[in-house]
């Protein structure tokens, strides 16, 4: 038994393992929609399904381990930022279009707002019935229909959009609090894919271990080789760290430790998808084999919402601007203003 | 929580006060090569030693939890630890379990007053990697044990008032080993001096030639040495010592940093690095308090440690020829980066290798 085991309380196992079931079924979205996993984490007055952020994180990180399409986690993310702007969440499917940098315009705002600019790389707009933008000090919900999608996928054939709006309508809007700023909102993207990256890593050690166990060469399996069997602890260390930096964030959830989750996990993607593939041989490349669908997804998720280079300089900016930037300091007790 | 940050200021405290004091000069990797039996003195009237041994010896009778908010404050300020460091990280907590009514009188609240150092003999010529293949014997005598045989790589053992010795009483490999607890300066006992390639000594090769140890000094039971040393190995393969030994040099270096923006995300990747191992040393450190063995995590985290912490040498490197540094690096920087250069190589090798450690974890993986 790991010490890391942490966030599965039974409650959350009978979670996981629900998700699991609905992931295998064809019409899982819908499943999912009637179960309200995509709202869990956010308060029942507001519209949402309750429970808190490691529950959210559970439900997420669910989906991740079965490769699943299904947009929860977008609309998790973007029905939370409604609820901290105290705003109703409807029971929809939501499209966070989310950036660190925004050039969107508000005309009219205490009118009939409308909006005009472009965001890129809004994951799941294509499905989302409603699309959460902030801008300027507002946080706006835009329908989906009244916005022109210019979509592509990624690698993992995920889809993605650049969102235009063309003084496009706002259906109801709500002023940012001043502790939620734009890169903020970006942060909770930010984990959110942290919390995928996590689950990716433990099911690529699992899928490893298994065909390292199982595929024959020179007379045994290759598990028996001591350099693989160094591969696959390798791949164990960086699951291992993967949750640990989720664990960091549920912890203690601000920003910074939302972007340390980012960094670390996007980092240990990066090494972990390396090795698996290559101890997997030929075998990994091909799309009949699972592993795929896992590095693939892990791909797209280190550039989303922030690469790890994007994130540490902006924790390397946050705390080389206190001052008097103490590491230790900063590491143990927060970096100024961190904790709200 | 709310004690254990109690604790942790006044940690900070009695560090603000040594420093303000003179009483030391930070330097990396301060439980290896910061010996100072004055500061583990200082550290034990202030009672900061023994925190999880039991009060009835004058230790704190908390938790390891405890003890981790201690070490990590003295090991992050570049404290020099060493002299206390290994009596107290693994020799009480193995004298507590396995000795005597009379050991424990003996040895434990001189530990936790800061006065016993001890040095470890593991390793052996032939027996590095390899443990289990050491060679040391002991045999029967009148009243005790004779030892007879060669340990290596022992740390501070020319300044110590005992040695800890893994000897084989019997049998084969795993089998027949015994621990044994041998005094110095002890006149059939030889340590010559082993200069590092920094120049510094602070490892041995011990030479024992009959050696007589009383059977008071057995540590433990007779045969279950390989346990006895395999329990004490958990207490010194997690811990803050595998991913803060340059945390003193790194904080060093901020001094006169530009704006440089590769610098700033060099050190927003080391802040992040840091946390995390810090969740998940806790969270072992919790389990096996609470008598999990965690059994692959504490490989697991000694790999990810001990890698990251070589790796911010790198960084530092990186940090102190920064071409936007509006003050060259101070001198002190300069001497801990050595420091740091010198010590690196072995953040991999000591208290297991990660080749070791990564075999112990895929033997845990394969089913």
């Amino acid at each position: 038994m790991s010490a890391m085991d942490w966030p599965f309380t039974l409650e959350r196992r009978a979670l996981a393992d629900s998700i699991q079931q609905m992931c295998s079924d064809a019409d899982a979205l819908t499943l999912m929609r009637d179960a309200g996993i995509p709202w869990i984490g956010i308060d029942e007055a507001f519209g949402g399904s309750g429970g808190n952020l490691a529950d959210a994180a559970t439900a997420i990180r669910s989906i991740a381990l079965q490769a699943h399409n299904a947009p929860i986690a977008e609309t998790t993310v973007a029905g939370s930022a409604l609820a901290q702007c105290g705003m109703q969440v409807p029971s929809a499917i939501l499209a966070p279009a989310f950036a660190a940098e925004s050039t969107l315009v508000i005309n009219n705002p205490l009118g009939n707002p409308t909006l005009t600019g472009t965001i890129q790389e809004v994951p799941g707009a294509d499905c989302a019935e409603f699309v959460v933008v902030p801008v300027d000090t507002w946080l706006c919900l835009v329908d989906t229909a009244d916005v022109t999608l210019a979509m592509h996928d990624n690698l993992a054939h995920e889809h993605r959009s650049s969102v235009i709006f063309t003084e496009t309508p706002v259906r109801a809007l709500a002023k940012l609090p001043n502790n939620l700023a734009h890169l903020d909102l970006y942060a909770q993207l930010a984990f959110a894919r942290a919390v995928q990256l996590s689950g990716a890593l433990i099911a690529i050690r699992e899928l490893s271990i298994e065909f390292a166990q199982t595929r024959e060469q020179f007379g045994q399996p290759i598990s028996r080789l001591q350099v693989i069997s160094h591969y696959l602890a390798e791949l164990a260390e960086l699951a291992l760290v993967g949750e640990g930096a989720i664990a960091t964030a549920l912890e203690v959830p601000t920003t910074l430790n939302f972007a340390i989750a980012k960094s670390v996990t996007s980092r240990a993607a990066r090494e972990s998808s390396r090795i698996a593939h290559q101890i997997h041989g030929a075998m990994g490349m091909s799309q009949e084999y699972a592993l795929g669908q896992f590095t693939t997804r892990m791909w797209s998720w280190i550039e989303d919402a922030g690469r790890p280079e994007f994130w540490n300089a902006t924790i390397g900016r946050t705390f080389l601007n206190q001052p008097h930037p103490d590491l230790w300091l900063s590491i143990t007790d927060g970096i100024e203003g961190e904790r709200t | 929580m709310a004690e254990l940050d109690q604790l942790r200021t006044r940690v900070r405290g009695f560090l603000a006060q040594e420093i303000a004091t003179g009483g030391f000069s930070p330097h990396c990797d301060p439980w290896l090569i910061g010996f100072d039996r004055a500061f583990s003195l200082r550290l034990g009237a202030a009672g900061l030693l023994g925190l999880m041994l039991p009060a009835h010896y004058g230790g704190g009778g908390g938790s390891a939890a405890d003890r981790l908010v201690v070490s990590e404050e003295l090991l992050a300020a570049g404290a020099p630890v060493t002299a206390h460091w290994f009596a107290e990280r693994q020799f009480a907590p193995s004298i507590l379990r396995h000795g005597t009514c009379e050991q424990k009188d003996e040895w434990l609240p001189r530990v936790i007053r800061g006065e016993v150092c001890i040095s470890v003999g593991l390793s052996e010529p032939d027996a590095g990697s390899d443990l289990a293949a050491v060679r040391t014997k002991a045999e029967r005598a009148d009243g005790g044990w004779f030892i007879s045989g060669t340990k290596i790589w022992t740390s501070g053992a020319h300044l110590a008032d005992a040695i800890v010795v893994l000897a084989r009483t019997g049998g084969q490999k795993h089998e027949g080993l015994s621990q044994f607890i041998v005094r110095l300066p002890n006149n059939d006992v030889s340590i010559r001096g082993i200069n590092m390639i920094s120049g510094v000594r602070h490892f041995n090769e011990v030479h024992f030639e009959s050696t007589f140890v009383p059977d008071a000094d057995v540590l433990g039971e007779i045969g279950q040495g390989w346990k006895q040393a395999m329990e004490e190995l958990a207490y010194e393969r997690v811990g803050p010592e595998r991913y803060l030994s340059t945390l003193p040099l790194l904080q060093e270096l901020i001094l006169g940093l530009g704006k440089n923006p590769e610098s700033s995300a060099a050190l927003g990747e080391v802040l992040a690095d840091i946390r995390t191992f810090r969740t998940i040393n806790q969270r072992v450190i919790e389990h096996l308090d609470s008598g999990n063995t965690a059994a692959i995590d504490i490989p697991l985290l000694k790999t990810i440690g001990t890698n990251f912490e070589q790796s911010t040498v790198l960084t530092a490197l990186a940090l102190a020829n920064d071409p936007l540094r509006t003050s060259a690096i101070t001198a002190k920087a300069k001497e801990l980066l050595s420091e740091a250069q010198y010590q690196a190589p072995s953040f991999t090798i000591r208290g297991g290798t990660n080749e070791v450690l990564r075999g112990i974890v895929s033997k845990g993986l394969l089913r």
